[in-house]
């Protein structure tokens, strides 16, 4: 039976908020400084939270933790070769399907698809009132190259616990720029 | 027409459109908190500095070309809609009859900075140089 070591690097509980991202991505860096990853691999991380983590606090909705809610939560994790990035918040019922969708289109498409899908969004986005040009998740692809994993779990009539799952191998592949490669 | 300087802090890049000294540049980490409210202002400086004619001037007498240099050690996707709007302008300056250049720098074995600079390239239609930085 093969044994899969796991070592926690980062884990949050608590309120996302501006500044504790900002306090989440120094002590991110710092951990990561010390696991002496290929610059390539250390930045796509970075990016993958930063994306993760900021998608969190746009879209957030506020939450009465008294009420036996789960709380916020982020954690980075490496399992023997592969990072495990985890982010969970609440969003709103209403939001779910077009984030399924968006992710649904990412995880179909391969690496030059992918890329394709970016050059022709960044070239249209337009920024929300939230701030956010449209190009988190196609980032977060781009970065991860592994299908995004996702949940949605009904708390309430409105009210979605939304789980993102994202991975990124320790070490590049050679050839491997941005896109989907583990199908 | 005043220059426009923008210091660097840990989630926004130092900026520096100081035509007088043929001085541009963008360097550090972008990820703003509001990131209209830190671009617009430099959006519409570009804007200004094409539409006042200000460019020709500087070009008229400058004997080498306007660099623009970006120096990006990381930009968040918001950053970088934003940061494609700026090299649209740059790219509608050429188109006016400036004489420029864009330098895009990326660190020794930051292949993943080289290609996000040739994608923008791709988009705006501008050839960019590109210029590794050795550790």
């Amino acid at each position: 039976m093969t044994q899969v070591s796991s070592k926690n690097i980062i884990s949050f509980q608590g309120e996302l908020t501006f500044e504790n991202i900002e306090s989440l991505l120094n002590s991110a860096k710092q951990e990561l400084d010390a696991l002496n990853l290929e610059l390539v691999v250390q930045k796509r991380l970075y990016s993958i939270l930063v994306e993760s983590l900021e998608n969190c606090v746009k879209h957030k909705i506020p939450i009465d933790f008294k009420r036996n809610h789960h709380p916020l939560e982020m954690n980075l994790q490496l399992y023997d070769n592969k990072f495990l990035i985890t982010v969970c918040n609440y969003i709103n019922q209403t939001n779910t399907e077009l984030i399924a969708q968006k992710i649904d289109e990412v995880n179909s498409l391969n690496r030059d698809e992918l890329n394709q899908l970016y050059r022709s969004s960044i070239a249209k986005a337009r920024i929300s009132d939230k701030g956010g040009a449209g190009l988190g998740i196609i980032e977060m692809a781009r970065n991860s190259g592994q299908k995004i994993n996702y949940k949605f779990v009904q708390e309430g009539p409105e009210l979605v616990f939304f789980i993102l799952e994202l991975s990124l191998l320790k070490y590049t592949l050679k050839n491997y720029k941005y896109g989907i490669i583990n199908h | 027409m005043e220059s426009l300087i923008i210091k660097e802090t840990t989630s926004t890049p130092k900026v520096v459109l100081d035509y007088r000294n043929n001085n541009f540049e963008f360097h550090g980490c972008s990820r703003p908190e509001d990131v209209r409210e830190f671009y617009m202002p430099i959006i519409n400086w570009l804007e200004k500095f094409r539409d006042t004619k200000v460019a020709i001037e500087v070009e008229k007498h400058a004997t080498n070309p306007i660099i623009f240099k970006f120096k990006l050690d990381y930009f968040n996707s918001s950053s970088a809609k934003f940061i494609l709007d700026i090299l649209v302008l740059i790219n509608q300056l050429h188109l006016n009859g400036i004489n420029l250049r864009i330098d895009w720098f990326y660190s020794q074995n930051d292949e993943d900075m080289l290609e996000v600079g040739k994608e923008l390239s791709e988009v705006v239609d501008f050839p960019f140089e590109y210029i590794e930085v050795k550790k």
